[in-house]
């Protein structure tokens, strides 16, 4: 049983210290170097991308969870894989299984009232969807260490299958694609969850925040 | 809990922190070391002989940037700064131990001083297109670059701005070189280069031209340097020559330098000529020519001129062939003129003239008179003379003068005939007739003009005949038929004055009368040339007694003659001639000289002075030294290196 507190902290830190540190850069861009009068021209620069990814395939391992207000803790496991027709975008197909079981508050509505919620745990997740990578980034790390990373905005269509039932879903958020040495990715999506469920007084949308940490790999990418 | 739960339970919980801590090992192995990354530079000259200015500004800072430069980088920034006027630093700031490249990086900079020098001058001169014929239209041009910004793989990161911290995976991108030569060629601005044009003027450009000079000299030292077998000597020794040859003259055209050093501007020429008559004559005649005359070298002259000779040119082939003869007649050399005006000049039209004259008149005096009438046939035939051209005047009277030494036959018609248009043949008779008389030759004239005044049926022609016929009887000591032909002069029939007015007699007899004076004037001279023995003397008097007698019948009968201010003098010169002439009252009375006879020695013999002063003096003229420049070309050895660019091909269109 984890608390979503203890998710959505640490999420709402990364959140704030990645705004704080674009804006830290695009700052430092704009602010004059001190010292000298005579500086060279700021001009523009080239490097060459870590991990290529135009044509080629890959696959992740990941964790996820569903959060959501709904009396159920869904964490769960799964397989991205997909492919990138160019640098910018890509098609993912997503496979995760969910172990839902009810939250405390679940627990001792069930034990002391007998009320179970109205909406199904969900068990599974399948997707197919979209990536698309709008930037590159890298972060230098122990002053020897290079983290490359593509942000991304991400969007999928798919169902979740709870119990019986089959729900239409959609996710869209952002995400960040980490590049490592010998084709190795590492990923975290941070997506909002949306599906319709059918219930006795109509089709009611309910909505999730679903982080996804997973790590994979690229053929023939990231080697140097 | 069961102990298999137990053990269950254990070896989850202990697999998950074995996993965690194989994966977390995992990572740090994949972790990504900062490295060094640039791409390969390739062939440092090789964008620029694309004409892609902006990929090679991109490898001369890719190898700034990773410590890779070398005095091939500090010569690529030079032409960069050439291309861009900008300012080219003294030195290499990366020296090596090359000699050639530190040559080449001079050459740069000379050429850079070169382009200051030609703008300079052109808006002293007030003329355009300085830069035609030379490197400078590709290296300060606006458009023979591209300019802007190479463009870059897509799969490439492009950031807009290196941060202070430079990233070692990061290199340079390309960027836009901006054309900065707009003030170089600006007349409103001031450029910032060594004065503005305001300021410009004559020592100005003097200066530059001996800065320029003593550049050249510097250059030239490090060129003979080089080894021998190494073609980028040969290449750069040549042009610097030549370069070094063209200062020399313009500086000798300077007037200010001519004022304060003539004597330096001489040495000047003469090194630059020397050195590049040990180059080898044949590889610059043009300017070795032009300096040989600037200094009075003749010789020197004849042997660069001949070079010429041939020329694929035909105006610096006939400007050459007229120089040679031309040179060699000024010196008396008529072989040598003879010989080189074996062809002769068709065009320009300006030098045939002149040309033939000098090669016709050469012939002559070096014994071959048969080549002098050749080649006076062949200029004059059937063409009528241009009183405006002073050769082919100079050339027919000489023709003349010599056919009048022979005697008439008819080849003498022929000749004649030959020498102008045929309607105008009777005319030239009667000059050659003229001439004839002037050289003592009376048979020879009386042979022309007899005919003439046989058959003539133009009256307007008469007086001239009649007064070649009285000179002819003269010399022929003919005073039957020299009395004739004087009174048929000096004759003014009653029925003409009956219809002239008075007023008008003196305008309308005006041409007979010259003619009639002419006659009387000539005879004095020739009659002092017979001698003074008593048989001369006779024969003087006798002829004395008639003049006199002639213009004092004139005199008495056309006192408003045009000519009687001139027959009285001649009256009054001839009388006293005569020892018993009666002397006229006034003289006696108001003379203030004492009576004493005047001395008339005979005639002079003036040959037409050859028509030197108008001679043409074409300017000879070569095309500017293309470029002093030599560009590398990665691979290939120093002797392949190029002045100029290739023209690039069409560019596409920047996206």
């Amino acid at each position: 049983m984890v608390d979503r507190r203890l998710i959505t902290a640490p999420l709402a830190a990364l959140i704030l210290w990645l705004t704080l540190a674009i804006g830290a850069s695009t700052a430092a861009a704009d602010t004059p170097a001190n010292g000298e009068d005579e500086e060279p021209a700021p001009r523009a620069a080239l490097q060459e991308r870590f991990a290529p990814k135009e044509g080629r395939f890959y696959a992740h391992i990941g964790g996820t969870a569903i959060i959501r207000d709904d009396f159920y803790h869904s964490p769960g496991y799964g397989l991205d894989a997909g492919y990138y027709f160019s640098e910018t975008w890509g098609v993912e197909l997503r496979a995760y299984n969910l172990h839902s079981r009810l939250a405390h508050a679940g627990e001792r509505l069930r034990e002391e009232q007998g009320f179970v919620p109205d909406l199904r745990a969900p068990d599974a997740l399948f997707g197919l969807g979209i990536r698309g990578s709008w930037g590159y980034g890298k972060v230098l790390t122990m002053e020897r260490f290079v983290i490359h990373f593509d942000p991304q905005w991400i969007f999928h269509g798919g169902i979740t299958l709870a119990e019986e039932r089959v729900v239409p879903t959609v996710s869209t958020g952002i995400g960040f694609l980490t590049h490592w040495q010998h084709g190795i990715q590492i990923k975290l999506d941070l997506q909002m969850n949306l599906h319709f469920e059918n219930r006795s007084r109509g089709f009611i949308p309910a909505t999730g925040f679903v982080p996804v940490l997973a790590v994979g790999w690229s053929p023939m990418g990231g080697d140097k | 809990m069961t102990e298999g739960a137990f053990r269950l339970k254990w070896r989850c919980t202990a697999l998950v922190p074995a996993l965690m801590g194989l994966s977390l090992g995992a990572l740090l192995g994949a972790c990504v070391p900062l490295q060094e990354s640039a791409p390969d530079r390739g062939d440092l000259f090789a964008p620029l002989h694309e004409a892609d200015l902006s990929s090679f500004e991109q490898g001369l800072t890719l190898d700034e940037h990773t410590g890779r430069a070398d005095h091939w980088t500090a010569l690529g920034r030079a032409f960069l700064n050439l291309a861009n006027c900008r300012p080219i630093d003294p030195a290499p700031p990366v020296v090596a131990d090359d000699a050639v490249t530190l040559l080449l990086y001079e050459l740069v900079r000379l050429e850079d001083r070169r382009r200051l020098r030609l703008v300079h001058q052109s808006f002293e001169a007030g003329v355009g297109a300085w830069h035609r014929g030379t490197v400078h239209t590709q290296f300060t041009s606006r458009t023979f670059f591209n300019r802007d910004a190479a463009p870059t793989d897509d799969d490439l990161i492009h950031w807009p701005h290196v941060e202070p911290e430079a990233w070692p995976d990061e290199w340079p991108a390309p960027a836009e070189v901006e054309f900065q030569c707009g003030q170089l060629m600006a007349r409103d601005d001031p450029p910032e280069l060594d004065a503005p044009f305001d300021e410009i003027d004559a020592a100005t450009v003097t200066s530059q031209l001996l800065d320029e000079w003593s550049r050249a000299e510097a250059a030239l030292s490090a060129a003979k340097a080089l080894p021998d077998e190494s073609g980028l000597r040969r290449r750069s020794v040549d042009n610097l020559l030549a370069h070094r040859g063209d200062l020399a003259l313009l500086i000798a055209q300077r007037e200010d330098a001519r004022h304060h050093a003539a004597d330096a501007i001489e040495e000047l020429q003469r090194r630059a000529m020397k050195d590049l008559v040990e180059s080898g004559v044949q590889t610059r005649p043009l300017r070795i020519a032009r300096l040989a005359m600037e200094l009075g070298e003749p010789e020197m002259t004849i042997e660069a001129l001949s070079h010429l000779v041939g020329h694929e040119d035909d105006r610096v082939d006939a400007v050459a062939r007229y120089f040679i003869v031309k040179t060699a007649w000024m010196q008396g050399w008529w072989e040598m003129a003879a010989e080189g005006g074996e062809e002769l000049i068709d065009r320009p039209a300006s030098l045939r003239s002149a040309h033939a004259y000098f090669a016709a008149t050469a012939n002559r005096y070096a014994g071959r008179e048969d080549v002098f009438f050749a080649i006076g046939r062949t200029v004059l035939r059937d063409r009528r003379r241009d009183q405006g051209d002073p050769f082919l005047g100079a050339l027919y009277r000489e023709l003349l003068r010599v056919l009048a030494s022979y005697d008439v036959d008819e080849r003498t018609d022929e000749f004649l005939e030959e020498l102008g248009p045929r309607h105008l043949l009777d005319e030239r008779k009667i000059e050659f007739a003229e001439i004839a008389l002037d050289m003592g030759r009376p048979e020879v004239a009386d042979e022309m003009v007899q005919p003439i005044l046989e058959s003539t049926q133009d009256a307007r022609r008469l007086p001239r005949l009649y007064a070649l016929r009285a000179l002819i009887a003269f010399m022929f000591d003919d005073r039957d038929t020299f009395d004739h032909y004087v009174g048929r002069l000096s004759n003014r029939p009653a029925e003409l004055r009956q219809v002239i007015p008075r007023n008008r007699r003196a305008a309308f007899f005006a041409n007979q009368d010259a003619e009639l004076a002419r006659v009387l004037r000539a005879t004095l001279p020739l009659m002092a040339e017979w001698g003074d023995d008593d048989h001369a003397r006779q024969l003087r008097r006798s002829w004395l007694e008639t003049v006199v007698e002639h213009t004092q019948r004139f005199l008495r009968w056309a006192p408003d003659s045009v000519v009687s201010n001139d027959l009285t003098e001649l009256y009054r010169l001839a009388g006293r001639l005569l020892e018993d002439h009666p002397r006229g009252y006034a003289e006696r009375v108001g003379s203030t000289q004492p009576s004493a006879s005047p001395l008339v020695l005979g005639t002079i013999d003036v040959p037409p002075a050859p028509p030197l002063d108008e001679a043409p003096s074409p300017r000879l003229r070569w095309p500017q030294l293309r470029s002093l420049l030599l560009i590398p070309r990665g691979g290939l050895p120093p002797e392949s290196f190029v002045d100029v660019l290739e023209a690039p091909g069409p560019r596409e269109e920047s996206s």
